[in-house]
């Protein structure tokens, strides 16, 4: 029976419902799109969070002062103190050195290319034999570490061959020199008295960062190169990881703050945080952070957005409610004699609420299901001019709105439906009401 | 999700039942205030029993804490057991009492949940990072739905109550109550004894080990009992005949009507609820909760040399292929072999490791983890012992063939906990019998050596190398790595 009835009124005043519906529409939409960022970048946080790999950067521990003013790095030491690639194996010599999958020393030096044109030069392993206690055989190099660097063409042989140094050039670098594997380059360090070498570039480099607007080459070549023998500026390392979870995290706050047995549970699982402090104690003087790719990027932003996102419901909640509620008083008033001769038959007063909120609840679903497809549409229109690029759609959007949307529409009538308790049957009957 | 639903039913299941229950006891005829003083009860006991466990941590007194409030909610629980077999209705003195004690319980056992929910909340991270995501909308989403279900459960219950009798009613809340007083009483003796007030005794230890043990099937009982008071509502409804509907009044004939349908809806809303917590809790115990749980390992015999050869083709696929041995004395070492790198490299390892135990690995895809502690462990490094690498076991590769020595893997028997029953001599007599059933047991160098009398026994003791030689002891694991 109560179905049949709701069936039958939700036909009608079809023109205020729309009305209704286009009000929850307007901020269902709003909220969907900022949610919708928001959520985007919280979720691959979380991945990063809880992924089971990670790269760690290890820098000489001057480097890791932070001296900026305005943007512009004042740090005197930057650039001059270097790590020994003696020291490097220890990093397999930890507690937990069977989880460091690999490691790659860089080295980057500014060149002159043929004569004129500035670029550097980033000296690295490929695949090298590194040499280890207990493992003879260990090879690691960048394409352990970043297996997702492409080459096309070839990898440079590690040391030098016949026919002289081998290098990668960088995708967008090739692009604008327009050389081709195969090509030979004159590669001259900066400064006046700076070495001059011929390298034959073997291969295009793609790496998605600024390794493709440089010059890629084995770490030996380009330490002789710049004079630097047995130099590297900084170290990557890959790690098998547990995911972070409470007690990683206060660690990472202040790892002083353990107590006894935490700091042993801390220091004897595989967090990303308890091997760079096991690195920083093998290795001295140097800094080893875990690289949080999207944490130290988008993380700044979306902190704004989330903030905006809360301003902006409780703005679309307030507004759209006030909306709802005058609709809903009107219908009310309109349908005064209908509640009267419902109330005569002998409906409670809660049965007769129960007809009107839900209808409103049920022009709260549409709302906000019409509103996740609109606000899935703007949320690109945001990705698009903050990010530069799309944002894909999280399905949890939908029950939230949803159900936000249905609660803007039942706070907005619970106000005007207390009218139905004024409503006397011989009265609205009557017609003097 | 489903761990903050169904711990949020775990911790709140019995409150939304008693108070359900003590609104249909408490009930003034006619007067709806009835209600008002036991939800603040309720709430202002949830309020403290959450703030209590935070701040109980930061005094470094949780076990205190603990002890105090289950003993308060041991007393609430036998004052109000007590309180519901006063006559009912003689005067108003008997009536205040009943009250007090009513509310008393309701604010004491909704310290209790809220001191366990928000115990719970502290050990989880409710999210992995501080911007909004898709995992902490769907825990918040899990804590609310279990927040209407344990809701539901008050109106269900008093409603399904009030039906059916006062009898009922009281027969289920000593039946809830007594479930709590026992978990509560064991609770208590773990607390006290941990604060160092009783003596610890295996037998008390035993006990609440036991009580630990079948605390768990608890929820289920309390959902089966609101269960039972449905039914028991189903019986005593008021059924009238066919013949005598037919001859009533219109009016009449409807409101019986719309009366029965009335009631079948609570019933089917009860019943509904109970089948969704049921199934919630039952999802989560046998299925979402259990832990990885290792292949089983193939049980190999040594030859008469005492050797185990497994063919290395039989590697190659890079598969974790897991082994067994059962030693002399019953204990099951495991181990496994696994294709570390492309090419014919075997890492040979017991199946255990030096900080986590024995749990054992699990490979998933291309990955191997370490079940104790989720570690990831780099395959080309297994066979290598640090970190949570397996432990190695020595072995050699002869013609196509790993082998391996019983006599080693006896020797990392003590890594390993499970022992079976096997057939065991009496290393003086000679004596066969069964391990289990043996008389006298003695550990010498880390073995179990079995006797069937004290005599032989007393004769080992005094020089064990005469009867077993002078062999190596078997590897302990607070020794560590070594080399072999």
């Amino acid at each position: 029976m109560f179905f049949l009835m709701l069936r039958q009124s939700f036909f009608r005043g079809r023109k205020r419902k729309a009305l209704a519906t286009l009000t929850i529409v307007l901020s269902a939409s709003l909220i969907t799109a900022l949610m919708n960022v928001s959520i985007e970048v919280g979720d691959k946080m979380a991945r990063e969070m809880k992924s089971y790999g990670a790269n760690i950067n290890m820098v000489p521990k001057s480097e890791a002062i932070p001296l900026e003013i305005g943007g512009v790095d004042y740090n005197p030491l930057k650039d001059r103190v270097f790590l020994n690639e003696a020291d490097l194996p220890k990093v397999k010599e930890i507690f937990w050195h069977n989880n460091i999958v690999g490691f790659a020393p860089f080295l980057k030096t500014p060149v002159e290319l043929n004569g004129k044109k500035g670029c550097s030069l980033i000296g690295t392993n490929f695949d090298r034999q590194v040499p280890i206690a207990g493992d003879e055989e260990f090879r690691t190099g960048v394409k352990t570490v970043f297996p997702y660097w492409q080459v096309k063409g070839e990898w440079p042989a590690e040391e030098a061959g016949t026919s002289g140094n081998g290098v990668l050039a960088g995708a967008t670098l090739a692009r604008e020199l327009g050389v081709k594997p195969g090509d030979r380059l004159t590669v001259k360090a900066a400064g006046d008295a700076g070495r001059e070498e011929s390298f034959v570039v073997t291969g295009i480099l793609t790496t998605g960062g600024a390794e493709e607007s440089a010059l890629v080459a084995p770490l030996p070549a380009v330490q002789r190169l710049a004079g630097m023998e047995g130099k590297v500026q900084s170290l990557s390392v890959s790690a098998l990881t547990v995911p972070e979870d409470k007690l990683s995290r206060k660690a990472r706050q202040n790892n002083e703050a353990l107590d006894s047995l935490e700091y042993d549970r801390w220091y004897c699982t595989a967090y990303v945080s308890s091997i760079t402090h096991q690195i920083e104690e093998a290795i001295p003087n140097v800094t080893a952070r875990p690289i949080w790719q999207v944490a130290a990027g988008e993380g700044a932003v979306v902190n704004k957005i989330q903030l905006l996102m809360i301003v902006v419901t409780i703005a679309a909640f307030i507004a759209s409610g006030l909306g709802i509620s005058s609709l809903m008083a009107t219908t009310i008033m309109e349908r005064s004699r209908e509640i009267g001769l419902m109330k005569a038959l002998g409906a409670a007063d809660w049965e007769v609420y129960l007809l009107f909120l839900s209808e409103s609840a049920f022009v709260g679903v549409l709302g906000g299901l019409l509103g996740c497809v609109a606000g899935a549409g703007l949320s690109q229109v945001i990705g698009l001019s903050i990010f530069g690029s799309y944002v894909s759609f999280s399905p949890i959007v939908v029950p939230v709105n949803v159900a936000v949307s249905v609660l803007i529409a039942l706070s907005g009538s619970l106000m005007p439906s207390r009218l139905i308790t004024g409503l006397y049957p011989a009265e609205v009957l009557h017609g003097r009401r | 999700m489903l761990a903050y639903l169904v711990n949020f039913i775990l911790a709140f299941s019995s409150l939304s039942l008693t108070a359900g229950m003590l609104i249909t006891l408490l009930a003034p005829p006619g007067g709806k205030k009835g209600y008002c003083s036991l939800f603040i009860a309720l709430a202002c006991g949830v309020t403290a029993g959450a703030v209590a466990y935070p701040v109980a941590i930061r005094q470094e007194s949780l076990t205190a804490v603990r002890t105090v409030l289950h003993a308060a909610a041991l007393v609430a629980a036998l004052l109000n057991g007590g309180a519901i077999f006063l006559p009912a209705g003689r005067s108003r003195g008997i009536a205040a009492i009943c009250r007090a004690a009513a509310l008393f319980f309701t604010a004491l056992l909704a310290a209790v949940a809220g001191f366990s929910f928000s115990a719970f909340i502290a050990k989880q991270s409710i999210s992995s990072g501080s911007v909004l995501n898709t995992e902490l909308i769907l825990n918040i989403g899990g804590v609310l739905a279990g927040l209407f279900l344990t809701a539901s459960f008050v109106p269900l219950t008093a409603y399904v109550g009030s039906k059916s009798g006062r009898e009922a009613v009281k027969v289920a809340l000593l039946l809830i109550s007594l479930l709590l007083a026992v978990q509560w009483s064991a609770d208590i003796l773990l607390g006290l004894m941990r604060l160092e007030m009783v003596e610890l005794t295996s037998a008390r230890v035993s006990v609440v080990a036991k009580v630990g043990k079948y605390a768990r099937f608890f929820p289920y009982v309390e959902a089966l009992v609101a269960a039972s008071l449905s039914f028991v509502f189903f019986l005593k409804r008021t059924v009238i005949p066919k013949e005598e509907l037919a001859a009533m009044d219109k009016a009449e004939r409807r409101k019986v009507r719309s009366r029965v349908m009335l009631e079948g809806r609570w019933l089917n809303c009860v019943l509904a609820s109970v089948l969704i917590v049921l199934g919630v809790l039952l999802y989560h115990d046998l299925y979402a909760s259990r832990p990885p749980r290792i292949s089983k390992p193939l049980n190999l015999k040594p030859d008469a040399n005492g050797l185990i050869r497994v063919k290395i083709d039989d590697l190659a696929d890079g598969n974790l292929h897991r082994y067994s041995h059962v030693t002399d004395d019953g204990h099951v070492v495991r181990f496994f072999m696994i294709n570390r790198s492309g090419g014919k490299k075997i890492g040979v390892v017991y199946d255990a490791c030096m900080m986590c135990g024995d749990m054992g690995y699990i490979q998933e895809k291309n990955e191997v983890i370490c079940i104790a502690c989720n570690v990831r462990i780099f395959v080309p490094s297994i066979g290598k012992a640090g970190g949570c690498n397996p432990i190695p076991l020595a072995h050699k590769v002869e013609g196509g063939y790993v082998v391996v020595s019983a006599e080693e893997l006896d020797k990392g028997a003590r890594y390993f906990s499970e022992v079976v029953t096997v057939k065991v001599k009496d290393p003086v007599s000679g004596r066969e019998m069964v391990s289990r059933d043996a008389p006298q047991r003695y550990e010498y160098k880390g073995r179990t050596y079995f006797f069937e009398s004290e005599e032989t026994m007393e004769k080992f003791e005094a020089a064990p190398e005469k009867f077993i030689g002078n062999r190596e002891a078997r590897y302990f694991r607070v020794q560590g790595y070594r080399e072999s």
